[in-house]
């Protein structure tokens, strides 16, 4: 038999000269996978909490062109304060800065690997120094601005 | 090996759905459930051999070692990626339990996945020591310190094993990231004091698909068994890439001394 015949005879099948018989089968992602377990919930909930602090800074700087544009822009902005949609939104952000902040500082141990000797700090020193700075950021902005 | 399944040892049956796909045969997977007997020491994979060696002898896996050491029995169980040799199936249940391959990646048949990519994606960080032009072995032993093999020491752990992408979404989300594993396995060169290859793995983390498809969700480090910790060297690595960025754009020659 020649080579050419060879080729006719399979010539029904698909060429898997180069690639065998393999046909890999590719699942697809559920659209719903950052559900899918307690972990990417928790995954989920630190990345859109971002999404709510931004929208309470989109709020904020409404109020700084508000403060641009004359008295009663201003005006306008501290009554849209009192909205109960923004007050609710306002605490909701307070809340999700809270989450983001306190899981972020959580997880701030992967990145910071602090050597003493032959061995790494504890992750819990290198949490506890994020609220100590936060802290202290604080003092300082609430002794710049003044206690009312 | 003594039978973990003989009559005076055995505890209980449990129901497992198995994830079956014949290429060429099966348009989608389809999972088949099987009643397997199960000792105190009876682990996924002995149950998955049982029913291999039983039931079914076309139930095809991947397995080598037993224990945790060869990376080639990771299986989704019950929706977690686990080496089937360190599960034990006495702390599954109650049934059924769904034996899956590992997540994000081809299945070839069965329980078998593509490893095609990640041979891709491990060998283009070039994981293994590159030698310094003027420091030569030939000149003599590169000696290290303790303190120097600490900062790569966890790294070397890894076994390949693959439970990382299955539990990264990231992975199934963008096919061509280098992954959790093959960015560690860079890492793991970088940091050690006798390899001069950082310049060269550079281009390749500091990439489209490299570094900054990690959104740092953490589950890589959750699933690994090994207790590398992915997650914490792909962070770094991102924190390095930013320094070498900030290097080149500020600095004469990188940031380099003369």
């Amino acid at each position: 038999m020649r080579a050419d015949e060879v080729g006719s005879v399979r010539s029904d099948r698909p060429d898997t000269s180069t690639t065998g018989h393999r046909q890999p089968y590719r699942r697809p992602v559920a659209r719903t996978w950052f559900l899918a377990t307690h972990e990417l919930r928790v995954y989920a909930l630190r990345e859109f909490s971002s999404v709510v602090v931004g929208l309470f800074v989109l709020n904020l700087l409404i109020g700084l062109v508000s403060v641009h544009r004359g008295v009663d822009a201003w005006r306008w902005w501290v009554e849209l304060q009192r909205h109960p949609v923004v007050v609710v939104m306002t605490v909701v952000a307070l809340l999700m800065a809270v989450v983001h902040a306190t899981t972020w500082f959580q997880a701030t141990p992967k990145i910071i690997k602090v050597r003493r000797g032959r061995r790494y700090v504890a992750d819990v020193w290198v949490v506890l120094q994020h609220y100590v700075l936060l802290a202290l950021f604080a003092l300082v902005v609430v002794l710049w601005i003044g206690v009312p | 090996m003594t039978d973990p399944t003989t009559p005076q040892e055995q505890l209980g049956t449990l129901t497992m759905l198995v994830h079956r796909f014949e290429p060429g045969t099966d348009e989608v997977p389809r999972f088949v459930e099987y009643e397997v007997p199960y000792g105190q020491d009876t682990s996924v994979l002995d149950a998955l051999c049982w029913i291999k060696d039983t039931l079914d002898p076309t139930l095809t896996f991947r397995w080598s070692c037993r224990m945790g050491v060869c990376g080639s029995c990771g299986f989704v169980v019950d929706g977690a990626p686990r080496l089937g040799c360190e599960q034990f199936v006495r702390d599954l249940g109650p049934g059924p339990v769904r034996i899956e391959p590992l997540a994000n990646l081809s299945v070839e048949r069965d329980l078998v996945v593509d490893l095609e990519p990640f041979m891709q994606s491990l060998t283009a960080v070039r994981p293994w020591l590159v030698p310094d032009p003027d420091d030569p072995v030939t000149e003599g032993s590169h000696t290290q310190t303790p303190e120097q093999m600490l900062a790569f020491h966890d790294y070397t752990m890894c076994i390949d094993c693959l439970l990382c992408y299955s539990a990264c979404p990231q992975v199934g989300l963008s096919p061509d990231f280098l992954g959790p594993a093959a960015i560690t396995a860079a890492v793991r060169y970088d940091r050690d004091s006798r390899d001069h290859g950082q310049r060269e793995r550079l281009p390749v983390l500091d990439s489209q698909d490299g570094l900054w498809d990690c959104t740092f969700v953490g589950a890589c480090s959750t699933a690994c068994p090994k207790g590398v910790d992915p997650a914490a060297a792909i962070q770094q690595a991102k924190a390095a890439a930013a320094r070498s960025w900030a290097a080149e754009f500020l600095l004469p020659r990188r940031g380099d001394r003369p």
